[in-house]
């Protein structure tokens, strides 16, 4: 006869075969069974392409030595994703960055005056303005990084506002005109 | 509680060591067909693993081909010497990416549930009569504490001995046959009684 076995001492077979749950005491083998029911269901869930798109995602790195390379290969995506929260603010990041830097270019180039004796008040004029624009550009800056659900519209007014700056910055002639009358 | 009826067993590697050894000493040099009856043999396994980690099933899958690019770029830079542990050493890569990923998804707010609180679709998409039983134990598992799940799924989701458990955890045979029974009886707790005396005792 048999001696029963003790659960927390099953015999190697027992404790090496994931199928099988002898070591356990009868009342959780039943759990157990159905967890394997559970893995089971989720070892079939993949479509029958499943373990193309896994050598597709793979092989490049077994050739190259690189994992780095390889993009997913998947049902949502076959490019290397960016996370979809990312895009707004990283195109919002890059919109304001170009627009500084094109008012500061405007403003280091400095107002081109055809008349010398009102170079310098242009020229402190000028600067003023370009503080002022951008100070302006960091504001909607801001906001754009604020608040990417406006971004449309905040991108629409950004452009034109960097519109209107950059005119004004590139006509000398209309504010050496007011400073001397 | 009733066992699911016509339950078929999860897939374990039907293989025996000295063949998946030549296998893999194969697949290191680049031979594209040995490298395809790995993927054949463990790719369900490692996704079975990251979908009851993750609940996304394109996350699972993702999750899945990360760990296969990385296991495939390791192999034939000899990043893996053959010593008969391959599945702990697959699962080992498969547990830190998933732990990168859910720690990813807890700093990001991701389409990953770090929590796992989402209700699992699969489990509506059979006609199976057992679909109410696997999404109870589905749920029940969510409720486990970390530790205990993380036995319970490489247990039966990656289909691992213990043996090969002992390797993966760095614990004694005995303490995780002991681990794995305390988390059934935890989960028979959460099962039978909505786990009023686990929660009553944490």
């Amino acid at each position: 006869m048999n001696a029963p076995r003790d659960p927390f001492d099953p015999a190697p077979a027992a404790a090496n075969d994931p199928a099988v749950h002898d070591h356990l005491p009868h009342d959780l083998r039943d759990l157990a069974r159905d967890l394997d029911a559970l893995a089971s269901a989720d070892q079939r869930e993949p479509d029958a392409a499943f373990e193309d798109r896994l050598l597709a995602a793979s092989l490049p790195a077994l050739r190259d030595g690189s994992p780095t390379v390889v993009a997913t290969i998947g049902r949502r995506s076959a490019q290397p994703r960016l996370a979809p929260h990312l895009a707004p603010r990283l195109l919002a990041a890059a919109a304001a960055l170009a627009l500084v830097a094109g008012a500061t270019f405007l403003a280091l180039r400095g107002p081109r005056s055809t008349n010398p004796s009102d170079t310098g008040a242009t020229l402190v004029q000028s600067t003023d303005t370009t503080h002022e624009a951008s100070a302006k550009l960091d504001q909607l800056a801001a906001a754009l990084a604020f608040d990417e659900g406006s971004f449309a519209s905040e991108y629409s007014a950004i452009t034109s506002e960097a519109d209107r700056m950059t005119k004004s910055l590139s006509s000398p002639f209309t504010e050496t005109e007011s400073l001397g009358s | 509680m009733e066992p699911v009826a016509e339950a078929s067993p999860p897939q374990h590697s039907p293989i025996d060591q000295p063949e998946l050894g030549r296998l893999l000493g194969r697949a290191a040099d680049g031979d594209e067909a040995a490298w395809r009856e790995i993927v054949r043999l463990f790719g369900r396994r490692v996704y079975a693993l990251a979908k009851s980690r993750c609940k996304s099933a394109e996350m699972a899958e993702e999750i899945t081909q990360s760990v296969f690019a990385t296991v495939a770029a390791k192999l034939p830079s000899g990043q893996y010497a053959e010593q008969g542990r391959f599945e702990s050493w697959l699962f080992r890569v498969a547990m830190n990416r998933l732990r990168d990923e859910i720690r990813r998804a807890r700093r990001q707010a991701s389409p990953v549930d770090p929590e796992g609180l989402l209700a699992h679709p699969a489990a509506t998409q059979t006609d199976s009569p057992s679909t109410d039983l696997l999404s109870r134990l589905r749920e029940a598992m969510l409720r486990l504490p970390d530790a205990d799940r993380e036995i319970v799924e490489l247990r039966h989701q990656g289909g691992l001995s213990f043996k090969q458990l002992a390797d993966l955890l760095n614990e004694p045979l005995g303490t995780l046959l002991a681990r794995h029974h305390r988390a059934l009886k935890k989960l028979q707790s959460l099962l039978s009684d909505g786990g009023d005396e686990l929660e009553a005792a944490s």
